[in-house]
């Protein structure tokens, strides 16, 4: 009995060793990417037993974190286009929701009526389980076979995530770079695309605000999204179980703009509360907040964590 | 350049007298006297290793070292501060940028090039520039004043010349990390070895000490007009033809600009000034005071 204590202490033992080695990059896939993937999983998995409202947020909720820090693309180049594949919002130029309707009232086959990749997205699938009051049989199915495709999309994701922390096998430097990378990216859409055109300020739509615009206008879910997608930054910004940018911001020298980013946290999530019903269209304080937020990671942390380049002193000739 | 350590020259791989450069280019010397059958007389002269002007370099090598120390510093470390007001001027001026057309290694690979392309670029420039600006060549004589070339000459600089050429070195440095910044976010990298561009320690290990040298090596006609060959240099360092070959490892810019001058197409070399002007750079003070002094003279003499 004392050799079986004794093993599993030194297991755990063990294991909080070898996670402590983990660098913040492999920290963060292994505390935030799988289990968010899996999550997303588990919630697509329920709504298919029950395709109700609550249980679409769920997802919405889940997937928003997974796109935010979505780094598979970079782990395999096989993977680069996965979330189109799940979701084709602001990357489409045609009306989804009236494509979805003429899917809805044709007479084809599912698979067939299908046959388009953003057919079978999550923007795809809001509709057709939210754009009248009831879920019809074809719906169902149309409903049952969109999320067939997303979890299959985001078990290829899981095993990426899951591959990677099984053998890290890229530099320091390209995973921090990577995180950085992803974290700039998504602040931009998320101001840009989320807020600012459905609030009128971007200059494509000034002084035009449009919940139309908003990324789930139909389930109202387009401020959980934001909230979801800042909940997933925060995993890697700030104070968490696990290693992540917070915790070594000592070490990396970055307390300073770490701090910074705690604030404009705090702004962001002050402005949030103020926004009811999910109307974006006054989210004006919200976007200069996550402005700030942008800003920081670009300006400041990327300064501090990006390289500098060495040339021999071949002067002088 | 972290401590006063003038040994670091000798250990850091990011100068030009680290020992591995050294080495590589006495083998390179040794194949190219063993091949070509040329008499070695000259190189292994006292004469050469010992004159006034090789003993001027040597000592002006030390001196130069601490003058460097307090003027080169602050300019090198303004090679980031430029990167990022590059990267800032982009950012707001055409908002930001997101490409995944580039795979993470060829980045790397277009940095690493895009780095040693553009500082060769300018380095040609400001060479240039030292010679045709009177105001600049002033400065620049002292290094073309050596009556012999051995590896210290490489460092017989005025500390004006070395503060232009920290300048260039932020510029040039800033201007494409700030670029690449803009492009590619923090995802860029430099293929590197021992912490030097993988190109710049290529060329260097391939005997860049022997530019300053009395070994006429060639790289042949066809060669020297894609890289700038240890005899192409020396034969800017002849008197005839201070005005070719300024370039740094390409030819292609002498090629283009037309100041590109073949090894072969020279059959006589004569290195320093002019004799009347020789005496002028004969001693440290002389190397350091000179150009000021010229540039008095020829101020009030107008």
């Amino acid at each position: 009995m004392k050799k079986i204590v004794l093993f599993v202490f030194l297991y755990f033992a063990c294991i909080n060793i070898l996670n402590a080695n983990d660098s913040v990059f492999v920290s963060i896939v292994k505390n935030v990417s799988i289990k968010d993937t899996q999550e997303t999983i588990q919630n697509a998995e329920l709504l298919k037993e029950d395709l109700s409202k609550q249980n679409f947020t769920q997802l919405v909720k889940s997937w928003k974190k997974v796109e935010a820090l979505y780094f598979a693309g970079d782990m395999d180049e096989d993977y680069i286009d996965t979330p189109r594949y799940i979701d084709v919002f602001h990357n489409l130029k045609e009306d989804l929701n009236e494509q979805m309707q003429r899917v809805i009232d044709s007479k084809d086959e599912v698979n067939i009526a299908l046959f388009k990749n953003s057919f079978k997205t999550i923007n795809a699938l809001e509709y057709v389980l939210l754009n009248d009051e009831v879920i019809s049989k074809r719906e169902k199915e149309l409903a049952i076979v969109i999320l067939n495709s997303i979890i299959s999309k985001l078990e290829d994701i899981n095993e990426v995530y899951e591959n990677y922390v099984n053998n890290p096998n890229k530099s320091k430097k390209w995973e921090n770079s990577l995180l950085m990378n992803t974290l700039i990216a998504s602040t931009y859409r998320l101001k840009e695309w989320r807020i600012a055109e459905v609030a009128g300020i971007s200059s494509k739509y000034k002084n035009n605000p449009d919940n139309k615009r908003a990324e789930y206008n139909l389930s109202k879910n387009s401020l959980e999204a934001i909230k979801a997608i800042l909940d997933a930054h925060k995993k890697v910004m700030s104070k968490q179980n696990f290693k992540n940018f917070y915790s070594v911001s000592n070490s990396f020298e970055i307390t300073k703009q770490i701090s910074d980013i705690q604030i404009y946290f705090k702004n962001i999530d002050n402005e949030i509360v103020k926004i009811k019903n999910d109307d974006l269209t006054k989210a004006n304080e919200l976007y200069k907040q996550v402005i700030n937020l942008h800003n920081a990671y670009y300006f400041s942390l990327l300064e501090q964590l990006s390289i500098t380049s060495k040339i021999v002193d071949a002067d002088g000739d | 350049m972290d401590s006063l350590n003038v040994f670091e020259y000798f250990i850091n791989p990011n100068k030009r007298l680290y020992f591995g450069y050294i080495l590589s280019s006495i083998f390179i010397a040794f194949l190219f006297y063993y091949f070509t059958k040329i008499k070695t007389k000259v190189i292994f002269s006292k004469k050469l290793w010992f004159h006034k002007s090789a003993i001027l370099d040597y000592k002006y090598f030390f001196v130069g070292y601490f003058i460097n120390i307090l003027f080169l510093i602050p300019f090198l470390i303004s090679a980031k501060t430029i990167a990022f007001s590059v990267n800032k001027f982009l950012y707001f001026q055409f908002d930001f940028f997101e490409t995944n057309f580039f795979s993470y290694n060829q980045i790397i690979f277009l940095y690493t090039l895009a780095l040693f392309i553009a500082s060769d670029f300018t380095r040609y420039w400001l060479h240039r520039f030292l010679h045709t600006i009177p105001f600049l060549w002033e400065f620049h004589k002292i290094h073309h004043s050596a009556k012999v070339l051995n590896p210290a000459t490489f460092y017989r600089v005025h500390f004006v010349e070395n503060i232009l050429f920290g300048l260039r070195y932020s510029f040039t440095i800033g201007i494409v990390t700030g670029i690449f910044i803009y492009f590619f976010g923090a995802m860029i990298d430099i293929y590197m070895v021992a912490g030097v561009n993988i190109l710049l320690f290529i060329f260097s290990l391939l005997g860049s000490n022997l530019r300053h040298s009395h070994v006429p090596l060639s790289y042949g006609k066809y060669l020297e007009k894609w890289f700038i060959s240890p005899k192409q240099h020396q034969v800017h360092h002849s008197k005839k033809y201070f005005n070719k070959n300024y370039g740094g490892y390409l030819a292609i810019w002498d090629r283009i600009f037309g100041t590109l001058k073949l090894s072969s197409e020279i059959k006589t070399m004569k290195f320093g000034l002019k004799k009347e002007q020789m005496k002028e750079y004969s001693s440290l003070k002389d190397l350091i005071f000179t150009p000021f002094k010229n540039l008095i003279n020829n101020y009030t003499r107008k």
